[in-house]
């Protein structure tokens, strides 16, 4: 009951975020200096004509009650600048291949930074630790479009082992993949190991371990259930943005994910794509930070919310 | 200890594999078009830009232009920048030159309905009136009472241009312009069905679905952001021609992506749109250059970004100052290798009327502007400058508004600029670096001193660079006002004799060169790389830039 009514009230307050952003990311957008329409060989009253067409010659909270109440019916819109698309159109056929980069990222990330972390604890100042630390310093500090233009180049080009751009493969799969979660990668080894090393020496696990438990138990049972808060802190807005699209790393594997068009409608000052990305991006963070809060009860009994 | 490290690797190996397990599945619901099948008839060629739409009047980029061409067919085709015969099997124009008229070809669209010339004028009627999309009107005006029923001002019924009978076409021209005939092939004026747009509204054109085409190829597939995929049309007049089957054009953002694709044969055909390219390629059998048309300018603003800068801008003697203080030729050869030094207005490569190339007869390199810096002059107009202007040194002059547009190489090049007239002049200039949309609005409507501007042709004749320097057009918002030159321009489409135009277009580009507020800098140059195995690529100033219709293996 406490869990649903938390659940609820988290609901009711993204509902309320998410209108502040609506509005506040509409007014801003045509606050940007520029038009959208124009262009090298516009002529000035053909550009009237197209502004009455869109609607961007009425008063702007005229345009802005507009605006909410299609956005009320779902609806997001069409973009100026990808000619006749809507923008839920544009979401729906883009989003299913950050999504499917996304969770591959997150799940190669998760499995093999857990594994790094955990191994690097148990074997404290050895080889294994060593390689983690280098593998945490590299994924942090090489910013992801250089690494995915050296796996490219060093794995498509040179050793050929996979095909260096689209997705429309498994195959096509790896590369960015691996470009993509090794940042996520790093820093979640990190954390596990730190976190690990915290609880190695504790009161519970020598406990346990008196216990006569086996190792397996003691390690997923008892250290990495505490071990794992931390992590999941980190968890939620990370995946939110790797799942939504990451411009970089779609660029340089031409993957038609949301990702460029962050960019794209910013640049092209695509009013209604900026508008309805926004609204996306912000909504599933929210959902994210609320899936998070609510793993985090699940894991954390002292949190009270589940009896 | 060792026990936990083989059960963790134990743990890890299952986890990856249900990652596997896992993603595999749903990497069978997001495979498109197989890559794999690179066979011997499919092409797929990368574009850096999406094509904009297939709606001929929306856009008219090199990439649109491409994609534009495979499904649509116009009444002249240009191949190789030759003119050939399209959906007109053949066509006359009367003894004064004003009336053109078109015979089409027992063609289809590809729904099965008849090419009728009504289509023609439908499209025409259409692209002059419409509400929506009228960057590409101006373009016809050549046509009779085009630009009237482009403002409202004459009834559609009025435009040069009507269906004699369903397959004959007559236009009739405001003037006899020469350029007709590239004007006729280029992708502005391209049919449309006109009777689906009231199907689909402003979606006409936007996916494969909501588009009907007459060209050698079908648009089958369209993923925004990512592919279109075009099949052999087999109801294609010229069918036999076409030996392709599959023609894909996939959106490759990323030079280096791009590069790396064709390095590893993913793709057999690379426009190198960054010049940084080149140097790579420049020594491939497979690599070339073709004229590309573009012209790069710096702009004064005669309006200024305040009364005292107006006064300055204004200035003949300043212009000429920060004009001789650059060096092109090695502004060019350090940032642009591929790109020429230019001081002109009319780039050299453009057909003049007498079936050679402008440059072959009217040069004016290194006469008004130099190809080199000459410090000494440039401090000669500057001192100039600033005796009529009543300053003591070009010190006491009020810093310019100076903008380009964004990116990190035209921050160099700005830069670049902005140092040498400090060093040489004395003369300070702010730079503003402004995103696309916000640069287009400043250009034409906000406050400037200075701009870092270009130009692109629009078809195969001088015109096309001079006819923007009318003031009562769209683009020339400088506040730079040649009347000598709007009388001359006007005069010389009046011209019979191609020669006599010629010349007075020459004049007209020599009063540009001393009055107007321009400084050439250099002119772009296309290049790219062909894998030897496909052949019969046409590449054009004019017309869809790469046209793939008669492309094949070897």
């Amino acid at each position: 009951m406490k869990l649903l009514k938390f659940i609820l009230k988290r609901v009711v307050v993204s509902v309320i975020m998410i209108f502040c952003l609506v509005t506040i990311s509409f007014f801003l957008v045509k606050l940007i200096p520029g038009s959208p329409f124009t262009s090298e060989k516009m002529q000035a009253g053909n550009k009237a004509a197209i502004y009455a067409y869109y609607g961007l010659d009425k008063p702007v909270y005229e345009q802005y009650f507009t605006y909410m109440k299609n956005l009320l019916h779902g609806d997001l819109g069409t973009s100026y600048k990808i000619r006749g698309v809507t923008v839920n159109e544009i979401i729906r056929t883009a989003f299913p291949y950050s999504l499917d980069l996304g969770m591959r990222a997150v799940a190669f990330a998760l499995t093999m930074g857990l594994l790094l972390g955990i191994v690097a604890a148990y074997q404290r100042g050895k080889a294994m630790d060593t390689f983690t630390m280098i593998v945490a310093i590299i994924g942090t500090s090489v910013p992801s479009f250089i690494m995915g233009f050296f796996v490219q180049y060093l794995f498509a080009v040179k050793l050929k082992w996979f095909p260096p751009a689209e997705y429309t493969s498994f195959a096509h799969t790896v590369l960015p993949t691996f470009a993509l979660g090794l940042g996520m990668l790093a820093t979640i080894a990190k954390y596990t190991r730190t976190s690990m090393l915290e609880v190695i020496s504790s009161d519970y696990v020598k406990t346990a371990d008196a216990k006569g438990l086996s190792k397996f138990r003691i390690i997923v049972g008892h250290q990495l259930r505490n071990a794992l808060m931390p992590i999941i802190t980190l968890l939620g807005p990370m995946i939110a943005s790797v799942i939504t699209g990451t411009f970089v790393v779609e660029n340089v594997f031409a993957i038609p994910g949301l990702g460029r068009h962050y960019v794209t409608s910013v640049q092209g000052l695509d009013y209604t794509l900026i508008t309805g990305l926004t609204i996306f991006f912000a909504a599933f963070l929210v959902l994210m930070n609320l899936l998070v809060d609510i793993v985090y009860a699940l894991i954390d009994p002292r949190i009270g919310l589940v009896e | 200890m060792k026990k936990i490290v083989s059960a963790m690797l134990a743990v890890a190996m299952s986890l990856t594999l249900l990652a596997g397990c896992g993603t595999k599945t749903t990497s069978g619901s997001s495979a498109a078009g197989s890559s794999a099948d690179a066979s011997g008839n499919t092409l797929k060629v990368a574009l850096k830009t999406e094509p904009i739409s297939m709606d001929p009047h929306v856009g008219n980029d090199s990439n649109t232009s491409t994609a534009l061409s495979l499904a649509l067919e116009g009444l002249l085709n240009v191949v190789n920048g030759e003119v050939q015969p399209g959906m007109a099997e053949k066509y006359e124009v009367s003894d004064d030159g004003l009336v053109y008229t078109f015979h089409l070809r027992d063609a289809k669209w590809q729904d099965g309905k008849a090419v009728t010339a009504q289509d023609f004028v439908d499209t025409y009627v259409r692209m002059l009136t419409r509400q929506d999309a009228m960057d590409l009107a101006y373009l016809i005006f050549p046509i009779k009472n085009a630009a009237a029923v482009n403002e409202g001002t004459k009834d559609a019924a009025e435009l040069g241009c009507r269906a004699v009978d369903e397959k004959t076409l007559e236009i009739t021209l405001e003037a006899a312009y020469p350029f007709m005939v590239t004007l006729f092939a280029s992708s502005a004026m391209l049919p449309m069905r006109c009777d689906l747009v009231e199907k689909f509204g402003t979606a006409y054109g936007s996916e494969a679905d909501k588009f009907v085409g007459n060209g050698p190829y079908i648009l089958k597939k369209w993923s925004h952001s990512d592919r279109m995929e075009f099949e052999k049309n087999p109801d294609y007049w010229n069918a036999q021609a076409i030996k392709l089957e599959k023609i894909t054009l996939l959106l490759v953002s990323d030079d280096n992506t791009m590069k790396n694709m064709y390095d590893t044969g993913e793709i057999y055909f690379m426009d190198l749109t960054d010049p940084a390219m080149v140097p790579s390629y420049e020594k491939d059998p497979n690599f070339s250059y073709y004229v590309s048309g573009g012209v790069t300018f710096i702009v004064l603003s005669h309006k200024g970004s305040s009364a005292e800068t107006a006064k300055i801008t204004s200035n003949r003697n300043f212009l000429m100052a920060l004009s001789s203080s650059i060096d092109r030729e090695a502004l060019v050869k350090a940032m642009f290798p591929t790109y020429q030094p230019f001081t002109g207005v009319i780039n050299p490569g453009i057909a003049d009327g007498m079936g050679g190339k402008w440059g072959d007869n009217y040069d004016v390199t290194d006469q008004y502007h130099k190809l080199k810096a000459d410090p000494e002059a440039a401090k000669k107009y500057i001192a100039a400058a600033c005796k009529e202007l009543g300053y003591a040194s070009p010190a006491d002059m009020p810093a310019f508004d100076f903008f380009t547009t964004s990116g990190e190489q035209q921050r160099t090049l700005c830069e670049y600029f902005q140092n040498t007239w400090l060093e040489t002049l004395g003369i300070k200039a702010n730079l503003r670096q402004l995103e696309f949309a916000q640069y287009y609005e400043n250009l034409y409507g906000a406050p400037y001193d200075i701009a870092r501007t270009g130009w692109g042709p629009d078809y195969d004749d001088p015109f096309t660079y001079l006819d923007m320097w009318d003031s009562r057009g769209g683009w020339n918002k400088t506040g730079w006002v040649g009347e000598n030159y709007y009388t001359l321009i006007t005069k010389a489409n009046q011209q019979k004799d191609p020669k006599a135009r010629d010349d007075m277009f020459f004049e007209a580009e020599k009063i540009l060169l001393t009055e107007a507020p321009i400084i050439p800098l250099y002119m772009s140059r296309g290049a790219c790389v062909v894998n030897p195995a496909l052949k019969n690529v046409s590449i054009n100033t004019f017309g869809a830039r790469f046209d793939f219709r008669y492309a094949s293996f070897s």
